[in-house]
């Protein structure tokens, strides 16, 4: 028999044929599917799974998904299964791809038709659009079928799913900045997040997670990192979290370098996102500039499944699996007798399968004349008779007769007068059931697509800003004075955590309502209540009133340049660090009244590019002028020397 | 054209302003009303946006103003003497979009004039915040025997999403150019104009180089032809 989509593949050729790493991995997936349902309980002896394999790549908030699908038609009993038919409907595929055999070896060929043949069986198959026809399927035997799902006609709350993923990541670090040159840790936050958009009220999702540490710029690190690793304080807030050492293969990280969650369950529409962090330790080399530095990746696993029955529990696609016809070991024996003038004729029908069950749907019994196979004996008074008809031909139909292992079934027996020997036919047409012990089954699932190197293709990449040159952190603190009711002492730290110069900066701070400044001497150098330290970086101080709602004064001092290498650790006493020039340290007094919010004192701007603190803006340079010329002067400058010209000419003629 | 660029870039990347890598802010609307009249009143809106995930105070601000016309004698100017010089700034008026009035102070330079602005209002996430720059100058426009011709940059250390330049004045606008876009940070674009109390259409060349450029044309004619006529005539 012909394709009439796609060659038919045989064991026997399957060697020969070129396959793709896709393929390879598919057929990976496929046989590591295989694994699971020989593992799972009570397994239908002709398995058909549809399964759509998700890839997702995430880098800061953009996602791309695609989606591949695969068919795979298993017998999983230990019976020949005969005449598969297995109607399905494909949604959203891609045409050119469309339906094709990846894997095969079964016993006879394996088709795939895209118009029903005259020769199928009846099925439940309104809207099929592609037919696979399995003639037979011995016991373990394979058939696994792809095809490709187009990401860009389905949409999830308006994005096509090309642009989004089932599976929602944020992620996100302590430190926005980190320096080069010196060893520096920060607090990596990821959080997985089911989309609500896809995924309905009680849908599950098991997930695996694995955060790993990558020096190696193949493998989503940087051989920047003179140090990666290790992580530590990892976290969970679902399943449960280990540190392991990591691959080898991204790069001479510090072990542990890989930190995987496990057992992570959640439900669509209660336990809907699972929070991870850890900690890294690093050290960059020195750089010039700021890089915005990858240093490793999260890989997630998960399989989803559908909280709806049948079709409901679908793919993603919205392809269905509508039915299968299918067939077994079977036995049909007719017996014939003539007594008191008459034939009469019967039929039996056995189940010669050891582990399926059929469904014995219609039957037909008949008489023909000896030496004929198709002159039917007449007879006007035979029995039981069959649309007032002489011919002596019975049909039963729309039975729902089950025959059980090794069971059988008898016919109808027909009674007739003929005066030859006749010949009695008998044939019948039984199915495997829908079952999921003794017939056929399918099942829908949603996973991740299986990646050799890292296990999973939804991969997330995990990247800092490093920053080589200066860096400068504001730290501020509001300390009671002892004794002075509602007085507070406020110390501005101003520190360089980079390894070069600042440029100046600017130190923007703000007094909220009912606060005020106290004991300001209105000059700011060391020894007064309000003082800077030191005054040699200290440029000049200006305020404004009423800068926003909720605040009456802003105020800011201009610095000088800062040198490199500060700690970091926000100390106002630092004096290693003041006189270094490494810090500088901003102090006042202010006195609160009435309804004041000491919480809204904690706000404080800098002003150089790169800075710890997110709220800094850059100066801003806008450009203006103008290069506005008018040469009509000129023109009639030439004007006149050309009249002269002509002049000069005629004097002279 | 490439020194005035050069100079531009120049002065942008003169004193703290530095090569950024992280976008904090962008400028998302740039809009520039010129009004030409016996000065130039030049109304610049700067809308903010905050990029990051945290509010931004904008905090200071400068508008670097700078002319590269070539020197005039009387009436004459002069091509090839262009030289960067400042602008002179007066009438200045910086405000948010709601009327707040920003601090302001101008400096003027060798080469170009600072307007320097605070701002203290926090952005949110997301968010954006507008403010106008008003000024009047008498160096912007250059203006001839029946023209007025003005042309002036735009430019930025922040990337500008999309720019507008609007030019009115009593006389009619006979030439226009360079009126809208978008810049990366860094790039300059220039919009220019010209005036005239002549009801001329736009052609898309400045009428003071094609009418005078006719004139000038006729008039080589006029004496070429003349010359013929008399040699001729002397042959005869």
């Amino acid at each position: 028999m012909k394709s009439d989509y796609g060659t038919p593949r045989k064991r026997t050729d399957y060697n020969e044929r070129k396959v793709s790493i896709g393929t390879i991995a598919q057929v990976f997936l496929v046989l590591v599917v295989i694994g699971a349902m020989a593992a799972g309980a009570a397994a239908a002896p002709l398995e058909i799974s549809m399964n759509e394999s998700v890839s997702t790549f995430t880098v800061g908030d953009t996602a791309t998904t695609q989606v591949t699908g695969g068919i795979i038609i298993l017998n999983n009993g230990t019976d020949d299964i005969y005449d598969i038919w297995v109607p399905v409907t494909l949604a959203n595929y891609d045409p050119t791809y469309g339906l094709q055999v990846n894997f095969e070896n079964a016993s006879s060929d394996v088709v795939v038709h895209n118009a029903k043949p005259a020769s199928a069986p009846a099925m439940d198959d309104d809207g099929a659009n592609f037919w696979i026809q399995i003639p037979q399927l011995r016991a373990d035997q394979t058939v696994v079928l792809s095809y490709m799902v187009d990401g860009d006609s389905l949409s999830i709350d308006g994005t096509p799913l090309s642009e989004t993923s089932l599976i929602l990541v944020e992620t996100s670090t302590d430190a926005s900045r980190v320096v080069s040159g010196r060893e520096v840790s920060w607090t990596v936050y990821f959080n997985a997040t089911t989309n609500s958009g896809f995924f309905a009220d009680g849908d599950e999702v098991a997930m695996e997670i694995n955060h790993y540490l990558s020096k190696n710029s193949t493998h989503y690190g940087s051989a920047g990192w003179t140090e990666l690793g290790p992580i530590s304080n990892n976290f969970t807030s679902q399943g449960t979290s280990v540190l392991l050492d990591g691959p080898a293969l991204y790069g001479n990280t510090t072990t542990p370098a890989q930190m995987q969650v496990t057992g992570v369950a959640l439900t669509e529409g209660s336990a809907v996102s699972v929070n991870t962090s850890y900690d890294v330790a690093a050290t960059h080399a020195k750089i010039t500039g700021s890089i915005d530095e990858p240093f490793g990746f999260t890989t997630i696993a998960f399989s989803a499944q559908r909280s709806g029955t049948g079709e409901d529990s679908g793919v993603i696609s919205g392809s269905v699996v509508y039915d299968c016809y299918a067939t077994g070991e079977a036995l049909v024996s007719v017996t014939k007798e003539h007594a008191d003038g008459f034939w009469k004729g019967n039929a039996t029908f056995t189940n010669k399968a050891t582990g399926l069950v059929y469904v014995l749907t219609d039957y037909a019994l008949w008489a023909t004349e000896q030496g004929t196979f198709g002159t039917y004996v007449e007879d006007a008074g035979w029995t039981p008779g069959y649309d007032s008809s002489t011919t002596v031909l019975y049909k039963a139909a729309d039975l729902t007769t089950v025959l059980n292992p090794g069971a059988s079934a008898g016919s109808q027996t027909i009674e007739f007068a003929y005066e030859g020997i006749p010949v009695i036919w008998a044939n019948a047409t039984f199915a495997l059931g829908k079952n999921d012990t003794h017939g056929w089954e399918r099942s829908y699932s949603i996973e991740t697509k299986w990646n050799e190197t890292y296990g999973s293709e939804f991969i997330v990449s995990q990247r800092i800003w490093v920053v080589g040159d200066y860096l400068i952190k504001a730290t501020k603190h509001v300390v009671p004075l002892a004794g002075e009711d509602t007085k507070f002492r406020v110390y501005i730290v101003v520190e360089n955590v980079g390894g070069t110069e600042t440029p100046d900066a600017y130190i923007y701070d703000m007094i909220p309502t009912n606060m005020t400044l106290a004991d300001d001497t209105g000059v700011w150098s060391e020894g007064t209540s309000t003082y800077v330290n030191s005054s040699a970086l200290f440029g000049e101080y200006s305020n404004v009133t009423a800068p926003m709602p909720g605040y009456d004064l802003g105020q800011i001092w201009s610095l000088g340049s800062l040198q490199p290498g500060a700690d970091g650790t926000g100390a106002y006493d630092d004096w290693g660090q003041i006189t270094g020039g490494q810090q500088f340290v901003i102090a006042y007094n202010m006195t609160g009244s009435g309804n004041f919010r000491l919480s809204d004192v904690y706000i404080v701007g800098v002003d150089p590019v790169n800075s710890l603190n997110d709220h800094t803006s850059p100066i801003i340079t806008l450009f203006g002028g103008s290069k506005s010329a008018n040469y009509e002067g000129m023109f009639i400058l030439l004007f006149a020397a050309v009249m002269v010209a002509g002049f000069v000419i005629r004097r002279k003629k | 054209m490439a020194l005035m660029a050069g100079a531009i870039c120049l002065i942008l990347m003169t004193g703290a302003a530095q090569a950024q890598t992280i976008d904090v802010e962008t400028i998302s609307h740039y809009d520039v009303e010129i009004t030409v009249g016996d000065t130039v009143h030049q109304k610049t809106t700067v809308t903010l946006r905050n990029v990051i995930d945290k509010p931004v105070v904008p905090g200071i601000g400068e508008f670097r103003l700078q002319t590269y016309s070539p020197t005039r004698i009387f009436f004459f100017s002069i091509p090839g003497t262009a030289t960067a010089q400042p602008v002179e700034v007066k009438n200045l008026r910086a405000i948010t979009s709601d009327g707040k009035l920003l601090m302001s102070r101008v400096t003027e330079g060798e080469e170009y004039t600072t307007i320097r602005y605070e701002i203290w209002y926090p952005i949110q996430p997301g968010k954006e915040l507008s403010y106008i720059l008003e000024f009047d100058s008498p160096d912007l426009a250059r203006k001839g025997i029946l023209f007025t011709n003005i042309a002036i940059p735009v430019a930025s250390d922040l990337p500008i999403e999309e720019y507008s330049v609007t030019f009115s004045s009593d006389q009619h606008l006979v030439y226009q150019d360079g009126a809208s876009g978008s810049l990366a940070r860094g790039e300059i674009a220039f919009a220019s104009a010209e005036f005239s109390a002549l009801p001329l259409p736009e052609v898309g060349l400045p009428w003071s180089v094609v009418l005078w450029g006719l004139v000038l044309a006729a008039g080589i004619a006029g004496v070429v032809w003349y010359v013929r006529r008399e040699t001729e005539r002397k042959e005869s």
